[in-house]
This record gives structure tokens, C-alpha cells and sequence, in this order.
């Protein structure tokens, strides 16, 4: 089921209803049961392969909490292989026999045949969850869950199971033994969250991408302005995408008392790479670090391996996005980015605090950078994302104004976009300084938050795309 | 009750009441409009009595055929996005109540035998056919369908961005209400200036096919069939005629078309011309017909519409007749 769906807007209050209506220890069947429509709204089949995991991971953690040295590494090893060759079999089988088939050639051996199996929708995403389960179980950090039901839940919990925030068993599992009562602040704090996530998504993201999308689909038929602007609209439209996801995924659960974690904090405000990466996609960066960056040695071995190490965390985090070359080279991209930054650090002097001027050129310099990297995460191959970053001055093929008549997008539009943009831009940075919530609920008046409220509805019903197209994210 | 529970539900019955009045306004308002299934419906009942050829399809027939350059009086029941299923459906729906109906035509494009109303983005239409003629693509609409409030909302129906230009009076209004279709169900297109002739491309061209292919969905192709196998079957027990045509597209869109998928389609029909002895008349590469003929890339403007109906009266129904 899609947030942005009717199914979504008459699925969600009766759960909730449902859910402040049902006894305590029945809460997780609930949870369970409105989890699996909401997910198999979409393939229901699929539901089989979560089970498959699901009951895995629960035997392996019991397995490996009770068992020491060798014994407790295979059982870790057994949860993570399945879990990874889950993965790889729906995601990057054909990935690899297509990158394998001039080897198995060479060799005489007959080529490996396509699979015409549909990725289940957020498997890297629910793979990732189970894995840090088992992990912290393995490194005694969270005691192994008895009750098969609430860890199914953990996995399942429809505001978060197919685009995250990738959670932590420490922060879900107590919550969901938690006895919740309605609450007043919490659910308007949520149904806030989630009006304005759809309009990020629906009204902003979603116009964005049919622009970016028709450039994109050939950008060789575009002048070099159309090229610019197609990128600088994706940068906008991925992170207004993905993060209008986690926020109507965080205001759904806040709603019924739970909190998941931040995905975003203002990704686009950063003034380092480093910094951008502590903002962008929190769960998954912060899942990379503790689970692969730190265990390959971090910062604490020579630089040559530091190197090496942020390398392959970005290099495999470019792979978790897609079995297409063009996400490795993102990673690549990102990867050597950091190096450059990290190994420019230690020659730059340590000076006092920068100036205000120099934060802003640095976030600009960030944000172009990583602009740039966004090509080849949009673009359908190698060729095509060389190509949009070779051509940005050439003027040769259809213009802006053509572009944007076939995009159907009209100048009172494209101002409409631009001002919601700013204001929730100049929200995060404000939201930096201060708790914005906070100020919002307390300090603005009531009749200017409904003023707000029934704006963002407006928006939503008059400029936005309603139920038709997918969230980015949600292909990974 | 809790009583922060309390202070939520009357909060937000107080902030809902208003958007509930506005939308009860709009659906007053937009109820009393007229729409162009109405409108044909009306046009179909003035001149049942008269009616011996009946032209269906999506938008390539609603568009394409000009049912008063024919000799016999035609009419066109074509509307956009119309499946085979509704073609039939409707004409099962009328052929009773036509008494000189003599001949069926029945455009068939690219993506027909795969595509259905419902499963695309215009979902929507099917609301105002089961509003209209009683017909629709669902044998009985889904639970959530039903819920759908662009099933059920004429905000939603017609489309909220256009709900200003429904509520004044502007060209848009005029051809959202069906105000250009023809008495005999033809809707012009306009002939497009140099200008806009200049910007046709090939790109276009691939994207409008692709457009098209996404709408196609294998599992659709058996029920489809099965569709026109009732309707041709009920129409020769009454003795009318039906034929299958495919009409004109652009060179940007023929050279953008699957083969494959081409001639499977082909195939399918006409296979099923051979079990009945119905004749196919494929004009999807026409060479009489250019870019001066043409809308955009699969629609012809008004007068390649005009041409196009002139070939089909003189090369179809005088011979089917």
C-alpha cells in the first residue's frame, strides 16, 4: 500500500481506531495483521519470503544468545547468509549473470539464464532490519526476543517495513511492549508530520519528477540549461521523496505512540561531506558505520585501509540501491569525495570557528558536489549519466521552454514549487537552531497553524498527484 | 472517553467541518454540470431510429472518425480511454435498440486486446459510463473502489485542477462538458500550427508508444478476446455486421511500435476474423496520410479526420453494406 494512496487514508485511521480500542496484550496480532495487508496490498505472495526471514532471524538470535565462540559466529553467519542470499537471488541475480555471462563464456560454460522474478518491494530495507537484529544480539547489546509475535512486528511494522528508517531492536521492540494511551500532542504532532510529508511528495516531488523524468528518459534530445535544471530538480526531488517517505512514516507511528528515529536532518544545509552523510538517510548511514565501516577497522588503522574502508562502505552502499552500475559509481562517487575531504583535513590548520560567509560558499559547494553524484543515480546507464555531465554547456536540443510545455508545467507552477521549496528549507534551518515543533505548537497561534493545515490541503488536492506514483525509495 | 482523546475528536470535527461544507458546494455545483457521456447519450437516444453504422473505440476513434462524411448515418460512440470490454458492453447495451443498425466498426490499436480502463490512470471514466449507461468494466466494483473518493467525488471525476475552469466559463470547460462533440459523437482536434509541426519528434514519438505499452497488460488479452467473441457472435445473431479497424498513426509513433507486439496483435485479430468471416481493414501505416494529417502522434487533427473518414466510408462501409 502506498502512503500517498486513498487505500492508505481510509487504512490508517481505522488501525489506529483499532488500535487505541484494542487490549493491551492483543496489540501486536493487531499490528501484525494490518501490517501484512498494508504490505501485501502490493505482491501478497511476497509476504512468505518476510515470514522466511522473520522466522530465521528468531531462531538464530535464540541460537546465538545461548551459544559461545565458534558455535555463536555460525549462527550469525547462517541469519546473515540467508538474509544476504535473499537479497542477492531477487535483487542482483541478474546483475551478475548479466556481468558474469563474457567469464562463463570464456570458459565454455553455458550463460546463466535471466530470472523473471519482481524485486519484492523494500526487501533492502527489511533484510537490513532483521540483519541488525541478529547482529546486536551477537555482540550482546540486545538480549534476544522470546515472543515470536512481537519480533514479527519489529519486522513488519507497516510504517516503516519497505523504506525504513532502517530501525534498531533497542529502539522498536521495548515500544512495542509499551502500554500506549491516545495522546493528544503525539497524534498532532504525527498528523502534522504526515500532511506535510505528502505535500514534499505529492505536490513537490512528484511534479518535479515529470520533468526530470521526460529529460532523463533521453537526455540526449536536451540543451545543456534543460540538463542543469533536470539535475538540480532530481536533487530536490529525491530528497523531498524519500524524506516526505520517513516523515509520514515517523508521523504514522507517533500517532500511535511509537517513535522511530530520524531518517533526515537538513541533509542539504551540511557544510562538509561528512556532515552530509551524518544527515542523509540516517538509519542507513548509521546501519554502515556499526555494521560494516566500524567492524573493517574505521579510522583506526593506517590511512591507506582508512581509505579502503570508506571506499567499500560507500561502493556497497551504492549497490544497496540497485544492481545497476550507475549506483555503484554514486557510491564511487561519494566514496572519493570523503577521501579528498578526510585527507584535505589533515593538511588544512586547525582554525577557529568559520566564518558565516564560508559556511555558506562550503554548503554550496556541497550541495552542487553532491548534485553532481545525483546523475548517476538517475541516470538509466553509464553513458547516459557521462553524457548529462559532459553537456551542461551545450546548446544544441530542446530548450527549457519546450521542456517545460511538455512537462506540462506552467510558470505559476513552477513559482508554486520554488515557494513551497524555500519555506521548508528555511523550516529545517530553523528547525536547526531550535526545536521547530515545538515552536510551532506552542508559540504559533491556532488559528494560523489551521491556516497552515488547510493549505498544505489545498496544495495536496489542487497541485498534487494523488495515488499514482510510487516513492523513489521503494524500489530499493 | 480519555480526555485527550475528547480534545482530538472535537478539534478535528471543528477543522474538518469546513472542507467538508466547501466539498458538498462543489459536488451541488458540478452535479448540475452536463458531461460528454451525457451528452452522446442524449445524441444516441435523438437519432436511435436512424442510426446503421456505430463507430467505437478509445480516443483514436473518438478523434479519428467523422460519422457525417459517411454515406449511411453513422454515428460515433467512441470516447477516451474506452476499452473493448466497454465497446462491447455498450454495444450489447444498444443493439436492441437500434433498429437500422447494419454495421459494427470497431477501431482496434496498438495496446487495445491488452488494456482496460480501470488499470490506468483514467480509472476514473468507468464512474461516469456506470453513472451514465449502467455499464462498467468491473462485473461488481471492488470494497476499497467503492471507497475510492475518485470513484466516488465529482471533484475527483472530473479532475480538482480543472475545477475553476468547470465552475467559469472557458474553452476548457467546453471540451471537458463535451461541448465540441459533433451531434453524430465526433470531437475535432485542431490542426496544429508550423510551430507546434516543427517540435514533432521521434522522442515524442517513443514516449507516447511507451505510454501506450505500459497500459498493456498480458493477463488481459484472454478476457479481451472473449469480450469480442461475445460481441461479434451477438451481432451476427442480429444480423449486423461488425468489422475491426486499426487507424492511422504518425512515423514517429509506427517507428517507436514493438514488432513483436505488433504482430501478435495482428494475429489475435485475425484470428478471430478467420473463425467468424469478419473483415480487418488496417490503415495504422497509411501512407496516404502526413504530418499535416496529424494532431500529435497518434491522433488525427480535423481534417485528417476528415480524409481518413471519406477513405473509410468509400473503402468500408459501402463494401460491408
Amino acid at each position: 500500500m502506498l502512503f500517498n494512496s486513498f487505500q492508505y487514508l481510509i487504512f490508517f485511521p481505522i488501525t489506529v481506531v483499532l488500535y487505541f480500542n484494542c487490549p493491551h496484550k492483543l496489540r501486536w496480532v493487531l499490528l501484525f495483521f494490518t501490517s501484512c495487508i498494508f504490505y501485501m496490498a502490493l505482491i501478497p505472495q511476497y509476504i512468505f519470503i518476510l515470514f522466511s526471514l522473520i522466522l530465521t532471524d528468531y531462531f538464530a538470535a535464540l541460537l546465538i544468545e545461548k551459544s559461545f565462540g565458534l558455535r555463536r559466529k555460525l549462527y550469525l553467519i547462517v541469519s546473515l547468509a540467508m538474509n544476504i542470499g535473499l537479497l542477492v537471488f531477487f535483487k542482483y541475480f541478474n546483475f551478475l549473470s548479466d556481468n558474469l555471462a563474457p567469464f562463463f563464456h570464456f570458459f565454455g560454460s553455458p550463460l546463466i539464464t535471466h530470472l523473471n522474478v519482481i524485486l519484492p518491494i523494500g526487501l533492502s530495507f527489511h533484510t537490513f532490519q532483521s540483519m541488525s537484529y541478529t547482529i546486536e544480539v551477537y555482540y550482546g547489546r540486545f538480549k534476544a526476543e522470546r515472543h515470536l509475535g512481537i519480533y514479527a512486528v519489529y519486522v513488519l511494522f507497516f510504517p516503516q517495513m519497505v523504506a525504513g528508517p532502517i530501525e534498531r531492536p533497542q529502539n522498536i521492540i521495548p515500544q512495542l511492549r509499551q502500554r500506549h494511551v491516545f495522546q493528544y500532542r503525539q497524534a498532532v504532532e504525527g498528523l502534522q508530520l504526515i500532511l506535510m510529508g505528502m505535500v514534499k511528495k505529492v505536490v513537490v516531488a512528484d511534479n518535479l519528477a515529470l520533468f526530470v523524468d521526460r529529460v532523463y528518459s533521453n537526455p540526449h534530445a536536451f540543451n545543456g540549461p534543460v540538463l542543469i535544471l533536470a539535475t538540480l530538480f532530481f536533487t530536490i526531488q529525491i530528497y523531498f521523496d524519500f524524506s516526505a517517505y520517513s516523515e509520514i512514516a515517523i508521523g504514522s507511528a507517533k500517532v500511535m505512540g511509537i517513535n522511530l528515529m530520524r531518517n533526515f536532518n537538513g541533509p542539504y544545509l551540511s557544510s562538509s561531506f561528512g556532515e552530509f552523510w551524518q544527515r542523509w538517510h540516517i538509519s542507513l548511514s548509521s546501519w554502515f558505520r556499526d555494521y560494516v565501516y566500524i567492524p573493517l577497522g574505521g579510522n583506526r588503522k593506517s590511512r591507506t585501509r582508512h581509505f579502503f574502508n570508506i571506499l567499500t562502505v560507500f561502493l556497497i552502499s551504492g549497490l544497496w540501491h540497485g544492481a545497476n552500475w550507475t549506483y555503484i559509481v554514486w557510491g564511487g562517487i561519494h566514496g572519493f569525495y570523503l577521501i579528498l575531504e578526510t585527507g584535505l583535513k589533515t593538511f588544512a590548520k586547525k582554525s577557529t570557528s568559520p566564518g558565516v560567509l564560508l559556511i555558506a560558499i562550503r554548503t554550496w559547494f556541497i550541495f552542487i558536489c553532491v548534485s553532481l553524484a545525483w546523475i548517476f543515480f538517475r541516470a538509466e546507464n553509464i553513458r547516459d549519466g557521462f553524457y548529462v555531465l559532459t553537456h551542461f554547456f551545450s546548446l544544441q536540443g530542446e530548450g527549457l521552454h519546450a521542456t517545460f510545455s511538455g512537462a506540462n508545467i506552467g510558470k505559476s507552477e513552477l513559482v508554486l514549487y520554488f515557494v513551497i521549496i524555500i519555506v521548508f528549507l528555511t523550516g529545517e534551518r530553523i528547525s536547526l537552531i531550535c526545536d521547530f515543533s515545538v515552536f510551532f505548537q506552542h508559540r504559533v497561534p491556532m488559528f494560523c497553524r489551521w491556516t497552515i493545515y488547510y493549505i498544505a490541503i489545498f496544495l495536496i488536492v489542487f497541485w498534487g498527484k494523488l495515488g499514482s506514483s510510487q516513492f523513489v525509495y521503494f524500489q530499493f | 472517553m480519555n480526555k485527550d482523546l475528547f480534545k482530538f475528536v472535537i478539534r478535528f470535527s471543528l477543522f474538518i467541518l469546513p472542507l467538508l461544507l466547501v466539498e458538498f458546494a462543489i459536488e451541488y455545483k458540478l452535479s448540475l454540470l452536463p458531461t460528454s457521456y451525457a451528452l452522446k447519450k442524449q445524441h444516441l437516444e435523438q437519432y436511435a431510429s436512424d442510426i446503421e453504422v456505430l463507430t467505437f473505440g478509445s480516443s483514436h476513434g473518438l478523434y479519428n472518425i467523422n460519422p457525417d462524411l459517411f454515406s449511411k448515418f453513422g454515428f460515433n460512440f467512441a470516447n477516451s480511454g474506452q476499452s473493448l470490454i466497454l465497446d462491447t458492453k455498450l454495444s450489447l447495451e444498444w443493439l436492441d435498440k437500434l433498429p437500422k443498425l447494419k454495421l459494427i466498426v470497431l477501431p482496434i490499436s496498438y495496446f487495445s486486446l491488452k488494456y482496460r480502463l480501470i488499470r490506468g490512470d483514467e480509472f476514473w471514466r468507468d464512474t461516469f459510463y456506470f453513472k451514465t449507461y449502467g455499464v462498467s468494466e468491473n462485473a461488481e466494483p471492488s470494497f476499497l473502489l467503492k471507497l475510492d473518493p475518485r470513484y466516488q467525488l465529482r471533484l475527483w471525476m472530473f479532475g480538482p485542477q480543472h475545477l475553476f475552469e468547470l465552475l467559469s466559463d472557458n474553452p476548457f470547460r467546453s471540451a471537458l462538458l463535451g461541448k465540441n462533440i459533433s451531434e453524430k459523437g465526433w470531437l475535432s482536434a485542431d490542426v496544429p500550427s508550423a510551430e507546434q509541426k516543427a517540435k514533432f519528434n521521434d522522442a515524442d514519438g517513443r514516449r507516447q508508444v511507451k505510454r501506450h505499452e505500459n497500459l498493456m497488460h498480458e493477463d488481459l488479452l484472454g478476457s479481451n478476446l472473449a469480450a469480442l467473441d461475445s460481441l461479434i457472435r451477438a451481432a451476427q445473431n442480429k444480423k449486423v455486421n461488425l468489422v475491426f479497424i486499426t487507424t492511422p498513426v504518425s512515423q514517429a509513433y509506427w517507428k517507436a511500435i514493438d514488432s513483436k507486439k505488433l504482430s501478435d496483435m495482428r494475429s489475435s485479430i485475425e484470428n478471430l476474423c478467420e473463425k467468424y468471416s469478419v473483415n480487418y481493414y488496417n490503415y495504422l501505416q497509411d501512407g496516404r496520410f502526413n504530418i499535416d494529417d496529424f494532431y500529435d502522434y497518434d491522433h488525427l487533427n480535423k481534417n485528417g479526420a476528415q480524409k481518413f473518414s471519406r477513405f473509410l466510408d468509400k473503402e468500408v462501409i459501402k463494401k460491408e453494406f
